[in-house]
Order: structure tokens, then sequence, then C-alpha cells
């Protein structure tokens, strides 16, 4: 995407997030990840005023997303275009596959609304529950950041947590606290925008 | 008489070597090569359901109850299942209990967290007399054994609820009119994929899209089968089932031909060894469901198809297609099938502007021909039963 059509979509945002809010009584945050590849995407969050709609602060960082460019396909697509909700934000989630910091999305059904049902979706990367790093083996560990291939994911955001610290996850977590601060469960209203 | 031999031996030599010019000229024998697509008006082949159209299993098109959906499992199993002896044909229906613009939030149109939006039902057809017959609210994703049992998954609840993980347990009916016994210990994100024998194999749905394979060998009997992996086919013997490996998963993707009796790894085929012949370079990933017939399977590839052979315990790569649309955004081919000659492969594809078509290629002549476009919600979907095995 040329740096005219991104100027374009991010303009669609500032419109179409006139109405949302939940930062604070002025300022909204919403992620955007534009997707052009499944290991070289690229997800901004963004500050936004929301009396005039300008974006008043914005960090962006490379990003991956599924292993393949079928956003209908369970396990392999990337995530499939359109608003989302926040669910939740964890620094010490402790799932089975997912660890460390994430942001959990809503469920999206692909393709428009004509096709798989996906869902159980974050944002995260690849760390442990108390954030480092598990390396045990010489091969691909689910809770190390070894390389680029680490940006495949089997559908979720996925951002790095790569030397020199702070890592783009830890940048990324700092701002979230820095502009919004929730944790635990709650509902960010139309907060992720896929494109 | 040693003249004889040797003019034996001349012809035998001459015939091999017509035959292999033969197979080459007229396009009788598999060749990895970029096909060419050309569009076509006919009928969809095989046995289809789009919507609410079952055609290619009786004389003429049925019209089905409800149209046959499953937004939950999506292309993961199929969409209806026909009984082994032909009587039946098992059939996923889904009931949206509210419209959703699903490319909006669920919560700019009011929805909640918990909110039911939809059920998924299971019906039984009749092939023969039409009778329709739907099973419990809340279930999905059948498969037939041999005898005749039906196993499927059934919801704790019956709805499907916003941004809530729809959990379910393993059910099996010896036939479609009896009681239905609950083959898992608790509650999961199963998929049934088929029988091999009398096994049952399934796929558990975890966070992150992560699914791991297991073996139901009866209630409360589960065991690993394949630990994240999702299934590409199993064995028209059922002692065996194809797996695919993640990218995301592992640095050294591969398919795996394990056993079904213990799980054991018998043979390998890596990505890094599936070339696409058109770019030269290997293929990023290898994904089921797909068809195994005699001794070949067939797979879905991100750059077209595969073709493997599966013989004395050995994998080995009979063919690579290149389809240049299924290397687009959302353009991948789906559920892939061998006709009866083994020569014929049929699949589907989503297109632009929430439509899809039939694909049906001569794997020979390397030529597909694309049918025609229709909405997303009457795919020509194939109706097929990965099951495998008596």
């Amino acid at each position: 995407m040329s740096t005219r059509s991104c100027s374009v979509l991010l303009a669609a945002l500032i419109a179409m997030f006139a109405f949302a809010g939940e930062a604070s009584a002025t300022t909204n945050v919403f992620f955007a990840f534009h997707r052009y590849g499944n290991t070289n995407s690229y997800l901004t969050i963004n500050l936004q005023d929301t009396n005039s709609g300008a974006i008043i602060g914005q960090r962006g960082f490379r990003a991956g997303s599924g292993t393949s460019t079928d956003e209908c396909a369970l396990r392999q697509g990337w995530l499939p275009a359109g608003w989302y909700d926040l669910r939740g934000h964890f620094d010490y989630y402790n799932g089975s596959l997912i660890k460390g910091r994430v942001w959990q999305l809503s469920d999206k059904r692909c393709n428009g609304g004509s096709g798989q049902l996906r869902s159980e979706l974050f944002i995260h990367s690849e760390e442990t529950s108390d954030e480092g790093q598990y390396c045990p083996t010489a091969y691909d560990d689910p809770f190390c950041w070894e390389g680029d291939s680490d940006y495949y994911s089997l559908g979720c955001i996925k951002v790095a947590h790569a030397q020199p610290y702070p890592s783009d996850v830890g940048r990324l977590d700092a701002t979230w606290d820095s502009w919004d601060g929730r944790h635990g469960y709650f509902t960010g209203y139309s907060a992720v925008f896929v494109s | 008489m040693k003249r004889i031999a040797l003019l034996g031996s001349a012809l035998l030599v001459s015939a091999a070597v017509l035959s292999i010019h033969l197979v080459t000229a007229g396009g009788t024998g598999a060749r990895s090569g970029r096909v060419a697509v050309a569009q076509t008006r006919a009928a969809p082949v095989g046995a289809t359901v789009r919507g609410r159209v079952l055609s290619g299993l009786g004389k003429s098109p049925a019209k089905l109850e409800l149209a046959a959906s499953a937004p939950l499992a999506g292309s993961l199993v199929p969409v209806a299942v026909p009984s082994p002896d032909g009587v039946y044909v098992a059939y996923n229906t889904w009931r949206w209990k509210r419209d959703v613009d699903w490319y909006q939030s669920l919560s700019s149109q009011g929805i909640q967290t918990g909110d039911a939006l939809g059920t998924p039902v299971l019906h039984v057809r009749s092939l023969g007399r039409g009778k329709d017959v739907a099973l419990e609210p809340g279930t999905f994703s059948a498969a037939w054994r041999k005898d005749g049992a039906l196993a499927y998954v059934r919801g704790e609840q019956p709805d499907y609820r916003a941004n809530t993980p729809f959990l379910r347990q393993v059910v099996v009916r010896s036939a479609p009119d009896t009681a239905p016994a609950v083959w898992s210990s608790s509650p999961a994100e199963y998929h049934v994929l088929g029988w091999a024998g009398q096994a049952l194999i399934v796929a558990q749905q975890f966070e992150g899209e992560s699914i791991s394979l297991l073996v139901f060998d009866g209630p409360g009997s589960a065991r690993p089968l394949a630990q994240n992996a999702s299934l590409v086919a199993i064995s028209p013997d059922g002692s065996s089932a194809l797996v695919d490996e993640s990218p995301a998963d592992t640095d050294a993707p591969a398919l795996r031909l394990v056993s079904v009796t213990d799980a054991t790894e018998l043979a390998r085929a890596p990505f890094s060894t599936i070339v696409d012949p058109a770019t030269s370079t290997p293929v990023a990933w290898v994904s089921g469901p797909g068809d195994w017939l005699g001794d070949r399977v067939v797979a879905s590839t991100s750059t077209g198809l595969v073709v493997l052979r599966v013989a004395g315990g050995r994998l080995s790569i009979e063919q690579v297609l290149h389809v240049d649309s299924a290397t687009r955004p959302n353009g991948r081919l789906w559920e892939p099938r061998f006709a009866d000659d083994g020569r014929t492969i049929v699949t589907w594809t989503d297109l632009p502007g929430a439509q899809a078509a039939q694909i049906v290629c001569d794997r020979f002549a390397l030529t597909c021909t694309k049918g025609a476009a229709v909405p997303s919600a009457n795919a020509p979907r194939p109706v097929y039963d990965e099951s495998g095995g008596n």
C-alpha cells in the first residue's frame, strides 16, 4: 500500500472513530492493522482526540498474521478485514499457547460474513507469562522469539519480542499503558481495524 | 530361438519407448506445471451441495430443508456427508438469531459478549424417500462409520454466543435413529473429521486457533494422534492418516504420515521438498482437507495443488500444480477431490465480491475449467466423507 493510500485509510479511520472514546473523556486509543504479507504487515497504535477526530499520537510496528492470505482459512489465514472490539488486555496472560502481553480480539466471520467464524484471536508475541523468553532448543520454541519466521501465526497478530530492548511488544505495551491503561477484561468498542 | 528372443526384446523396448512418447504427447501422465484455467458454463461436477441444492447423489437434484452451512467448522470438515450405503446424507445447517454485519464490530451493532447469535443443527436426509430429520440443536460436523454409525459434535448449549467458545461433546449414534452416546469425557472445541476403521479422528481447537488431532477408540477413550497438526486425509484402509504442520508452529513444517494405531510417524515430506514448478521455490504451506484415492493424495498448497503417492510406507511427491488464482488473497483452493478416474481433480475457490466457483482440473493435460460465479452462500462444496477402513 502506498503512503497516499495509507493516508486515505487513516483519514477514513479518523472519521469513523468520531463516536468512540474509552481512554479518557477526550481521547480514544485504537489499533490499525494493515495487511501486506504474513510476516511483513504493519500495526499502529493510535491516540485520537475524540472532539476533533485528529490523531495526536501514533506508534507503528512490523507485525505478522497467519501463514496464508486467505482470511477464511482456520488456523492458517491472516486476520479477516473489518472492525473488531477489544475484549481485554493482560500483561501476564498464561494461556496454554499464548502468554505474556496480549490484547484479545472479538470474533469475526471472514469474507464479509460469508465464511468461517474466526475466534479466540489475539495481538501477542512469543514470550513467557512473565514477559521473558524460554528457548530450550535450537529449533522454533513457542515462547521464544528466534527471528522473522516468528511473525507467522495461526491467525493472530504477532509483534516481535526481539533485542534491542524494549522490544516491539514492550514498546506497544508501554504505549498502551501510557495512552489507555486498562487491564483485564473490558470491551474496547471498535478498537481494532484490519485492512 | 535366440533370434526370436532378441526380436521380442527389441519389440518390447520399442513398445516401451512408444508408450512413453504417447503418455507425454497425449497428456496421460502426471507432470508438474502451471495449469491454464478457462471459463466454463457447464454445471458443477460430482456430488455437490450449493446452498439448498444437493446434486450428483441421485437421479436429479434435491432441495434440502435448509441451506447447508457450517460457520463454526468452515472448510475444516465437509458441509454434507453421504452415508457409506448411499441411503442418507448428513448435512450441517445454521440459523442466525439476528442479522450481523461482520465487517463492523459486534459492539457497534449492540451485540455484547455472550449474546446468542446462531444455532447449528445437523440434519439427516434420506436420499430415497426425501425424509429430512433434524438432530439435536447445537450439532454439526459429522462422519459415517462403515457400519452406519454417525459421529458428530453437540454443543453444551445449543447456541453460539458472541466471543464465547462453543464447547461441545463428541457423540456417536449407532444408526441415525438411535440415541446418541457421548464419547468425549469433557466438552471442548472438537471437530469430527472421520473414521479410521473403528477409531474416530477428531480435531481439538485451542486459543489462537491451534489444532491437535485425537483418536477416540470408544466412549471416554481418547489418545493423541498429532499435536499442532491438522488432517489432510485418512487412508482408504483406515490404518494411517496424512497430517499437515503449520509454518507457525515449526521451522521445518512437513506433511506427516502417521499410524492411527499408535501415532508413530511412518513417513514425512517437508514442505521444502514440494517445489512450485512456476516459481521454483518451495510452497509455504500444504493443507487439508484433501482426498486419498488408492495410493494417491491430493491437497491444497499456497500456490495450487500437490498430488502425493503413498506406497510401501513411503511418501513421494508425484505432481505439483501451480494455479495463478490460488496465490491471490482469498484465492486458495478448497477441499480438492479426485474424480473416480484419478486424473480429474474437483475443487472450489472464493472469488472477489463474496462469490465462489467450482474448478475442475485435468491434471495430466494441465488444464482447468472454472465454473460460473455464484454467491458464497451457494459455493459448490463437495459432498464427501474423509472416513476410511471397515
